[in-house]
């Protein structure tokens, strides 16, 4: 029966709620590859922090109470929305997915979750129930069991019901049956006049033990349907409780109450208690909710998908609702209010506007929690840390409420977010030992996802203090692939990228990402003699194909580009080699640099900026940048050699025919640079078209962008 | 694309706070979104409706999602369906997978029968899936599938990333003929999307009519050209709930 109770409290419909609240498609989604997320971005951390979903943290802080270790677990295959995360981000789903492996589910409900779910989910229990009734006869069982069939017709259409077998059913147990499939079809057929005092009826005075039960909860769950029966508007979302029927919500709570006192251990019970908290959710109760919610907390299994359903319907139903905090005196969930409270936007629910910190939790009212967090002081100074770092940056502070403990053999979601708040204080106070302080956190690093975050603080700490080196060198702690493979992309010098493409002891991937690196920084750099002769790393049958779209996450590197890519569509060019051993032995050869603009074209690198743009100085491969030179734009070839006297003027030709088309097909720019106006784009169409009318180029281009 | 989308984070749960952090932090001299001077609108799970929607052209109404532990089920996300009388419907389904069983199918077209028999006027269908954009191929090849599924009279809508526009031309082109328009969002987390003109530029080469999601409240300045571009088919407002965060 326990499905039966499951469905029972879904089935009132809109129990569910988005995996993504209020989702929308928006470009593809990165992470931040730095520790200090004060908002709510793509992805999570194992560290508690108010820039994680508040479902991630009230999830790490139930695991912790409950002492719920990461172990033996591993990371799920990622799909487009994690890909690149590693263990290092995660986002709800895969966080969930995470900790509670399991088989895929078949979705069984037909009517969309609403009440007429339960008609088959509960006719086994009709039938063993009519089995078990001696009184009935063999005649009268099979007509009634037949008779529930008219609940489903009644929940897909209103017509052509079968009647009811009234002059089969004769004895009195019979006709407690017949009389609660009436009572049934009326609530399904949302006729609650007519089903609850039916079902109250039935629960005083039916003799079979079943039909007592059953309608006994029926009786609240009918009312309970009427009480939100008009409290959904034409778009069929929920009005609010004002909308709810008060007096139809009040019998429900009752109802619901009395079978629970007559039926503690019922089949029905945990539907029941799952509609009361219905009951408390559509009179808008926060505090009866939050109780509720902090009891099925403590009960909650932490070390199963129950507790992760019951924390979703927490953030739905409780956490985003206004006045939450207010009403809660549960330190989990006080604790991850306040968190979000400490992000830097917020809405002001009278205006609805949204303002830069004017709601962030004061001080003050963190003092005045103190004493719903007595039983639970370590929760209550990581608070009041984390106010410290984010609203008043005081980093003193930080580091006197979260002494160092960074030489435990292992820490739970709590204790390593403390020590994680006070490795970010060392970074902001350029603490000397910051580096030191990390190394030995990685001592008691859960390998999941607390590691992976260590090793990026600590990457961090290293490469702001110009020791790039270490992080790759042999002995160094700092494994991660996506950690090494950010500063690979933007941090490495040449000499070094060169090293970790020959170190056999990495992922293929990421000696791929670094031969790339390498290559494409030479070629566009102007070190040309270096990539020439770096040509000779790539491996015979390197990926030519795989495409650039998302290369920091994508599994194939296309290496192979530099070698097997196209390098003419009609400009005759040699092969890229060639091209650049020519620029190495001069580097203003006219025929080369277009060749190299071709190359650069063809290959697809016009919309690929990954390797050439800097990330942003607070995140991983922001502080440093070791490889010398700035990266080449085609428009630069073309502008120079456009007007260049001692050009061919075949050349000539070709780089005004290329620059014009840098424009199409909509007039914007693909070929880097500032841009140039329309007009000096007409001018090169016009000089091409006058000055070399025999040009193969000239023929060829019949308009401007 | 890289740094450029990597600058563009937040995700798609950050959209409510986010989006109305728009409002707040858009420049001034920018102009924000007043959905009164719309027709189209998207209204998702857990937005309380406006007074007026009922006024309105036209009407996203998300439904419910196909998420990514169940490829056979349709979870709801709308406690009862629509009965709007004047606006045109569409049926919006996100999706976090697209391998989808039967029942999903089954469901699905259920839904859509049951809206219209409640007297909506249910103009069709639309997904919503995040491909990433190396995703896009096989996306094509669902949607495809799904259009032949799909009765006639209904319409197939997708919505789409802004960055497809920049590196998923191939993989649209291949839509063209199998939806029917495509709304692509100019927001994301907290704000509108920076450069979303060059991004927007770049839609002439995708051969589908087009359609421009706008966030309410959120920062919004038409692009030259975009009004007389052939395949633009105006705009969508993503309602944001005024109400608080029910």
């Amino acid at each position: 029966m326990k499905k039966l109770a499951l469905l029972g409290a879904a089935a009132l419909a809109a129990l569910a709620v988005p995996s993504a609240l209020q989702a929308s498609a928006d470009t593809t989604c990165y992470p931040e590859w730095r520790l200090d997320i004060r908002d709510l971005g793509c992805a999570g951390k194992a560290a508690i922090s108010p820039g994680n979903d508040t479902r991630i943290n009230l999830l790490l802080l139930l695991r912790d109470r409950q002492g719920i270790a990461a172990k033996n677990l591993t990371l799920p295959k990622p799909g487009w929305d994690e890909a690149g995360y590693g263990g290092t981000f995660f986002d709800w789903n895969y966080l969930r997915a995470t900790f509670y492996p399991r088989p895929e589910t078949s979705g069984e409900a037909s009517y969309g979750g609403s009440r007429c779910d339960s008609v088959s989910a509960a006719a086994p229990a009709f039938e063993a129930a009519l089995a078990a009734n001696r009184a009935l006869g063999e005649g009268e069982r099979s007509v009634l069991a037949a008779a529930r069939g008219r609940l489903a017709q009644t929940c897909s259409s209103a017509e052509n019901l079968s009647p009811w077998p009234d002059a089969a059913v004769t004895s009195a147990a019979g006709r407690n049956f017949l009389g609660y499939l009436k009572a049934a079809d009326a609530f399904y057929g949302a006729r609650w006049d007519e089903a609850t005092p039916a079902f109250a009826a039935l629960a005083g005075g039916a003799s079979d033990p079943w039909v007592r039960e059953a309608a006994s909860y029926m009786v609240g769950r009918s009312a309970l349907n009427a009480a939100q029966d008009k409290a959904f508007d034409e778009w069929g979302g929920f009005g609010g409780p004002a909308r709810v029927d008060k007096a139809a919500a009040t019998a429900a709570r009752d109802g619901l109450a009395s079978y629970l006192k007559a039926w503690p251990q019922g089949r029905y019970a945990d539907s029941a208690r799952g509609l009361l908290r219905r009951v408390l959710w559509l009179e808008g109760d926060l505090s009866g909710l939050s109780g509720e919610y902090d009891r099925l907390l403590a009960a909650a299994p932490a070390g199963e998908d129950a507790a992760a359903e019951l924390i979703q319907e927490i953030d739905n139903k409780f956490l985003m609702t206004k006045d939450a905090a207010r009403a809660s005196a549960s330190p989990m969930l006080l604790a991850t209010l306040d968190l979000m409270a400490l992000r830097s936007w917020e809405v002001d629910p009278e205006t609805g506007e949204t303002v830069a910190a004017k709601g962030t939790i004061s001080a003050d009212e963190l003092a005045s929690q103190q004493a719903a967090f007595a039983a639970w002081p370590e929760l209550y100074a990581f608070l009041q840390a984390n106010h410290a770092y984010y609203a008043a940056g005081d980093m003193r502070s930080v580091l006197r409420l979260l002494p160092d403990d960074a030489r435990q053999k292992r820490y739970g979601p709590l204790a390593f977010s403390r020590q994680v708040l006070r490795g970010m204080a060392l970074a902001q106070l350029d603490d000397p030992n910051e580096s030191g302080f990390w190394r030995e956190l990685l001592g008691g690093a859960d390998p999941l996802h607390q590691r992976p975050l260590v090793e990026l603080a600590l990457a961090m700490s290293l490469e702001r203090d110009g020791k790039l080196a270490e992080v790759f060198a042999r002995e160094s702690p700092v494994g991660d692939t996506n950690v090494r493979s950010q500063l690979l992309q933007h941090s490495a010098g040449p000499d070094l990228l060169r090293v970790e493409v020959g170190n056999a002891a990495r992922p293929a991937r990421e000696r791929d990402i670094a031969l790339f690196t390498l290559l494409y920084k030479q070629l566009t750099r102007g070190r040309y003699a270096a990539f020439a002769s770096d040509m000779a790393l790539v491996a015979r049958g390197a990926n030519a194909d795989a495409g650039l779209w998302s290369f920091t996450n994508q599994e194939e590197i296309p290496v192979g580009l530099f070698r097997a890519g196209r390098v003419s569509d009609g400009y005759p060019c040699p092969a890229l080699v060639q091209t650049a051993r020519t620029l190495a032995a001069k580097p203003s050869d006219v025929k080369a640099r277009l060749c190299l603009g071709d190359f650069l074209r063809l290959g697809g690198f016009d919309d690929f900026d990954t390797l050439d743009a800097r990330p942003d100085k607070r995140d991983l491969g922001g502080a440093a940048n070791e490889f010398p030179g700035q990266p080449l734009q085609r428009a630069a070839i073309y502008a120079a050699i456009m007007d260049d006297k001692a050009a061919a003027p075949g050349d000539r030709a070709y780089a005004l025919y290329r620059a014009v088309r840098c424009y199409a097909p909509a007039g914007n720019n693909s070929c880097g640079g500032e841009g140039v106006e329309q007009s000096v784009r007409r001018g090169w169409f016009q000089r091409l078209k006058r000055d070399y009318p025999g040009s193969p180029w000239a023929r060829k281009l019949s308009v401007y962008w | 694309m890289g740094q450029k989308t990597q600058r563009l984070l937040v995700g798609r749960r950050a959209v409510l706070a986010g989006a109305l952090a728009a409002a707040a932090c858009a420049p001034r001299g920018e102009s924000r979104v007043d959905p009164r001077r719309y027709r189209a609108f998207f209204l998702w799970a857990g937005v309380r409706a406006p007074d007026w929607l009922g006024e309105a052209e036209e009407v996203y109404v998300l439904m419910g999602e196909v998420r990514a532990g169940d490829p056979d089920g349709i979870v709801p996300l709308r406690p009862q369906p629509p009965r709007a009388v004047r606006p045109r419907l569409w049926l919006t389904l996100r999706a976090e997978r697209l391998d989808w069983g039967e029942g999903v199918y089954a469901r699905l077209l259920g839904e859509l029968r049951r809206w219209e028999a409640l007297g909506n006027r249910v103009t069709g269908l639309q997904i919503d899936f995040d491909a990433a954009t190396r995703g896009l191929e096989g996306y094509a090849a669902f949607l495809a599938a799904l259009r032949r599924r799909l009765p006639p009279r209904w319409r197939l809508s997708i919505t789409g990333l802004l960055d497809w526009s920049a590196h998923g031309t191939v993989a649209l082109g291949s839509l063209a003929g199998v939806v029917d328009e495509m709304v692509v969002q100019t927001y994301q987390g907290r704000a509108t999307i920076p450069r979303y003109a060059d991004y927007l530029a770049r839609m002439e080469r995708v051969p589908v009519p087009w359609k421009v999601g706008l966030v309410e409240g959120g920062e919004w300045r038409e692009p030259a050209g975009l009004a007389a571009h052939p395949l633009f088919r105006g705009y969508v407002v993503f309602l944001v709930d005024r109400a608080g965060q029910q």
